[in-house]
């Protein structure tokens, strides 16, 4: 059992998402940096898609109540367990009653956005078609379908007896094992969207060149980004139809918004782009105020970036286990 | 499943050319440990039982200091002073370090594997430079006696 002891806002449980109900019109949720939940589970031996809390508002703070491991990934948020400082990307064990505190995410090599706490056998709350995340927008799943608050108590399941019991073990920040920037920024590979070419040659021309600011207007349901005005040749009115998080809007205006996990399923305007699915991670750790790049690429392209972060995952998955192994033989 | 015993000898054949002192290989199955001019201990199976030799056996002492003032590394890595998200070293030097506190990080592939303080003292100070690949056995840290620094 977890007790939150912060009234820290935006706190959610979330697993991997809530893929295959699209088609009733229900969005994916899931955790904003897929590849950070995975680490964290990971590291514990649990199943990849366990259920964790996904922080965004800090301080946070939570008392353990039994004795549990736990692991901290995605922002570097200065963790302690009663007051002892603990790194990030990496597994711990807390004793009953152990008080622990996650700061401001720090300005470190790599700044993220969004920390996650998962714990050796994940957050137990009820899984609703198919998954236990948080859908804000419906109002379930999670824990009773909301936001964490003070005094909430999450259960916390078993951790599968066969397996090895977690040591303390950390990972490589995938940020840093499978760095992408462009001209000094984080950059995420888009495809071309079905409107791409509807845009004037200098917009289409400034989307890849130019920066582009994470605004406050960024949350889990999209990001709204600031640069260059990006102009139609013609206007463009479209019926609304299905789109999935990484797809790039641009309404009237110019300004684009990158739809994310708690994106609603359908959207009439016109699409520039997708983030490839390999690279929403990357995005979703991108603070507020900070600058990010598009680079153009391929279907060909985006499937490698797929298999080379599924490649990477496996990779660390084997080394654990056999560290696993290795220490529980001794 | 073939037994690692199967190819000791192709392995120690193998290491005869070449300046390896210890070779251990660690697989779901178990452990094998070719060492040179020494024994040869292999666990085959599960094995829960202790080492058959001590942490610190086949290994350099370190002229003048006792061996209880070094922290050795219990594998094969490169070492890292700070961890790589962080500037700041996670010993500073004349500072205290506690029982349990990581004195630094051995990489191997993605993983880091803590190396911890195995008593309370006054102060560390490594043995290795940043970066440095380290074998099973080289001393990594040392700590000061209670009582100095």
């Amino acid at each position: 059992m977890i007790t939150i002891l912060s009234d820290s806002a935006l706190a959610t449980v979330q697993d991997l998402g809530r893929t295959g109900a699209l088609r009733w019109g229900v969005g994916s949720a899931g955790a904003m940096d897929r590849a950070a939940l995975t680490c964290g589970n990971l590291l514990l031996g649990n199943d990849e898609g366990a259920a964790a809390i996904e922080l965004q508002v800090f301080p946070f703070e939570a008392c353990f109540e039994g004795e549990h491991h736990f692991a901290l990934t995605g922002a570097d948020c200065g963790a302690t367990l009663n007051g002892r400082p603990l790194l990030p990307w990496m597994a711990g064990r807390a004793d009953p009653g152990g008080v622990l505190r996650l700061g401001p995410p720090a300005n470190s090599r790599w700044r993220g956005a969004r920390a996650y706490l998962c714990v050796a056998g994940g957050i137990d709350v009820p899984i609703v078609l198919g998954s236990r995340s948080t859908q804000l927008r419906g109002a379930f799943g999670g824990l009773e379908g909301r936001t964490l608050r003070q005094g909430d108590r999450l259960l916390v399941g078993a951790a599968a007896d066969e397996r090895p019991r977690p040591v303390e073990i950390g990972i490589l920040p995938p940020a840093l094992a499978l760095p992408l920037e462009r001209d000094g920024l984080p950059a995420l590979r888009v495809l071309p969207g079905a409107e791409y070419e509807a845009f004037t040659i200098a917009s289409r021309e400034a989307f890849w060149a130019e920066p582009w600011r994470v605004t406050p207007q960024s949350d889990r349901y999209g990001f709204r980004l600031s640069g260059p005005p990006l102009e139609p040749i013609a206007p463009m009115e479209l019926r609304s139809h299905g789109i999935v998080p990484g797809v790039i809007q641009v309404p009237h205006g110019g300004q684009p918004i990158v739809q994310m996990c708690d994106a609603q399923p359908s959207g009439g305007y016109p699409k520039i782009g997708t983030v490839i699915d390999a690279d929403l991670w990357r995005l979703g750790q991108a603070p507020i105020g900070s600058r990010i790049r598009f680079i153009e690429t391929t279907w060909a392209d985006a499937l490698a970036a797929r298999d080379e972060l599924i490649a990477w995952m496996a990779d660390v998955r084997r080394l654990l286990d056999l560290y696993r192994a290795r220490s529980w033989s001794r | 499943m073939t037994s690692p015993l199967d190819a000791a000898a192709t392995l120690a054949a193998w290491l005869e050319a070449t300046d390896i002192d210890l070779l251990e290989l660690t697989g779901p199955a178990g452990r094998l440990r070719l060492r040179r001019n020494g024994r040869t201990s292999a666990d085959v199976g599960e094995s829960n039982h202790p080492e058959p030799d001590g942490p610190h056996d086949g290994t350099e002492p370190l002229e003048g200091v006792p061996d209880s003032q070094i922290v050795r590394s219990s594998l094969v890595g490169h070492v890292l002073h700070a961890h790589p998200l962080r500037d700041e070293p996670l010993v500073r030097a004349d500072e205290p370090v506690i029982t349990g506190q990581v004195l630094a990080l051995i990489r191997i592939g993605a993983l880091l594997v803590p190396v911890l303080a195995p008593c309370d003292s006054p102060c560390a100070s490594m043995l290795v430079e940043d970066g440095a690949l380290v074998g099973f056995g080289d001393p990594l840290v040392r700590l000061a006696p209670s009582g100095e620094g």
